[in-house]
């Protein structure tokens, strides 16, 4: 069962970071939408790898099976890190477009339209 | 009952969770709104070392709340304007919006709940001590991660790794995805420089008086 209710918990996540990105218009909410996707992601992986059974490790004992064995959280990790990197680089341009525009809202931004 | 208490606690976990990611995305204050993301993420990181990932527990507090968290803090006490978001507007939209997430959540619930998934057993703390300590170990010698002894039950490998994941997690780092960590490393050296330019850009033309649009 605990697969299960980490796994609804995910998809509530994924669902309210959904909500989020189509209904609000300021960036840095938005992007926190996308921060909640992306930690729901994560987690599912994490609870697969933790409570699914990995049928490489079942069919063989080798040392390649090993590898299988944690490679939902080593996806974790690369996940937060590419997360981490695309925060930093949204919340500069935040900060130039405060300064350049003074909005922060996303239906002020319609230079490149048309 | 498979472990019934560990259940309540992450349904608890997962309660507060949502309810401050709800907030999240219904708050128009955007400083109280990050501090509920924050609260947010640090369910999630404890329902990681609830499920034996302490790795992967760090990792989220060190960068999601000590990093991603307090930049968006930072940056919304650095920009003018920023503190009051436009709340989103009840329209034809939001119940679109509404309607559509719903659905999403809805269809999901019902394929996690009528999957049969293929599961390992819980194991107890005392069956994790064994394997770990007798049962496995690192061959240093030949570059492999893990010596197994050939008596070892095959379900008990995999659950002695989970005990202790943060070794098998450096190893396999260091080896199989070693060139993954450095493109990894590669982006995120890429995502520095990149808001570096961003924002000296900014203060430069900020000096120099000509305020145009970029």
């Amino acid at each position: 069962m605990t697969l299960e209710i980490i796994l609804i918990f995910s998809s509530a996540l994924f669902s309210i970071g959904i909500f989020g990105l189509l209904t609000r218009k300021n960036i840095v909410i938005t992007l926190m939408s996308l921060e909640l996707i992306f930690n729901s992601v994560v987690l599912s992986a994490v609870g697969f790898n933790r409570y699914a059974l990995n049928p490489l490790v079942l069919n063989d004992i080798s040392v390649d099976s090993f590898f299988a064995i944690l490679s939902g959280n080593i996806l974790g990790i690369f996940i937060i890190c590419v997360a981490a990197g695309e925060t930093a680089l949204a919340l500069a341009m935040v900060l130039a477009l405060g300064k350049f525009k003074s909005t922060v809202e996303l239906s002020d931004l319609s230079e490149m339209k048309n | 009952m498979d472990n019934f208490l560990l259940n309540i606690f992450i349904v608890i976990t997962a309660v507060i969770g949502a309810g401050s990611a709800v907030y999240v995305v219904s708050q128009t204050n955007v400083f109280r709104a990050a501090i509920a993301l924050a609260l947010s993420f640090m369910t999630v990181a404890v329902i990681f070392f609830a499920i034996n990932a302490e790795f992967l527990g760090a990792v989220q507090i060190l960068v999601y709340i000590g990093a991603v968290s307090v930049l968006m803090a930072f940056s919304v006490l650095l920009v003018k304007d920023l503190q009051t978001a436009s709340s989103s507007t009840i329209g034809l939209r939001f119940f679109l919006s509404l309607f559509s997430t719903v659905l999403i959540f809805i269809v999901l619930v019902f394929v996690i709940l009528n999957t049969e998934w293929d599961r390992t057993e819980d194991i107890s703390d005392q069956a994790m001590n064994e394997i770990l300590f007798e049962k496995y170990s690192i061959d240093e010698e030949n570059m492999l991660i893990i010596n197994v002894k050939p008596e070892t039950n095959k379900s008990e490998i995999r659950e002695g790794l989970f005990k202790d994941s943060i070794i098998p997690i450096g190893s396999l780092l260091a080896t199989r995805y070693f060139i993954s960590l450095q493109i990894i490393g590669l982006i995120i050296v890429a995502c520095v420089i990149g808001s570096i330019a961003v924002t000296k850009n900014t203060i430069e033309n900020d000096e120099e008086g000509d305020v145009e649009v970029i």
